[in-house]
């Protein structure tokens, strides 16, 4: 059962998306520049993961006032909740194994 | 596998020692807000009732901005730790009542009724180390029903200041700061207490 809702979640299924959700999680709110460096990844390829996640209603990105104006990139209710449940349907299926 | 078992709980263990940590920075904003005060107003020979008044409606600002990102925070870690017992509202209604109430009666109603007893001052000092109290043993309340979650580390915020109750008369004109700085410490206590639980939690 767990893992069959495991697979059939897209947006979380990819260890990158998995990532900045759990970079996230703890943090709240992040810069896009800072996810960018922890993650070693291009700006490209994160932006295109963060419009999937921003499509998912996981994150919302939003325009703050740094040392110049930057990407903010906030976790949501719902992300928060789907990246906790997706955590423990894993170690549920871990422990199962 | 077990590799990958290992890093679900240090996920976990990181998200409980957030949770911690963010609850520590709401008192210690408090605490950083009270002796600011002391530290404002201790060169001024006099202390007009103006500067008190600006400040500490100012300060219930500040804090209640911090509290907002702070709560935000906190509602999404519970969240994801699968915490959703009943509605966050109710949850936070509950919280602000404590708070709302607290308000009324330590600095309304308690001082009015002791301003015949003692001197304006000492009845401010028993009304703040009242509302302290008050309001902070609803907060652990509402933390214990709503969330089913017995926050320990708040135990001195609330009991150290109604303790010390009995002795604010005995310190007369120096009531306000008497009460003043006992919250300041009951609350490091639980700065303390919550920091020793985020490092607890990380094993």
């Amino acid at each position: 059962m767990e893992l069959r809702e495991l697979v059939k979640n897209h947006v979380l299924g990819n260890p990158l998306r998995l990532g900045i959700m759990l970079y996230l999680l703890p943090r709240g709110k992040v810069l896009f520049k800072e996810l960018q460096k922890v993650l070693d990844v291009t700006p490209g390829n994160l932006d295109s993961h963060l419009k999937t996640l921003e499509k998912a209603g996981y994150v919302k990105l939003t325009k703050v006032f740094a040392d110049r104006p930057r990407t903010a990139v906030e976790i949501t209710e719902k992300g928060a909740e789907e990246t906790g449940k997706y955590l423990r349907m894993l170690k549920e299926l871990l422990s199962q194994l | 596998m077990e590799e990958l078992k290992a890093v679900l709980e240090r996920v976990e263990e990181k998200l409980i020692a957030a949770e911690k940590i963010y609850a520590a920075m709401q008192f210690q904003v408090w605490i950083v807000i009270v002796t600011l005060y002391y530290v404002l107003i201790g060169p001024l020979k006099t202390v007009p009732w103006q500067l008190t008044a600006i400040y500490w409606i100012s300060a219930f600002i500040v804090f209640a901005y911090f509290t907002k990102i702070i709560w935000k925070r906190l509602i999404k870690l519970h969240l994801s730790a699968g915490r959703k017992t009943v509605s966050f509202s109710e949850f936070g209604w509950a919280i602000a009542f404590s708070w709302i109430s607290g308000t009324i009666l330590g600095w309304i109603i308690i001082p009015r009724y002791l301003s015949g007893t003692f001197e304006p001052l000492v009845a401010l000092g028993i009304g703040y180390s009242i509302f302290i109290s008050w309001s902070v043993f609803g907060m652990f309340l509402a933390f214990w029903y709503f969330e089913k979650s017995l926050e320990k580390e708040m135990i001195p915020a609330f009991l150290i200041p109604a303790l010390i109750i009995p002795l604010i008369p005995k310190v007369a004109k120096a009531a306000m700061v008497y009460a003043g700085f006992t919250v300041a410490f009951a609350f490091g206590l639980t700065v303390l207490a919550y920091i020793y639980s985020a490092f607890k939690s990380l094993g």
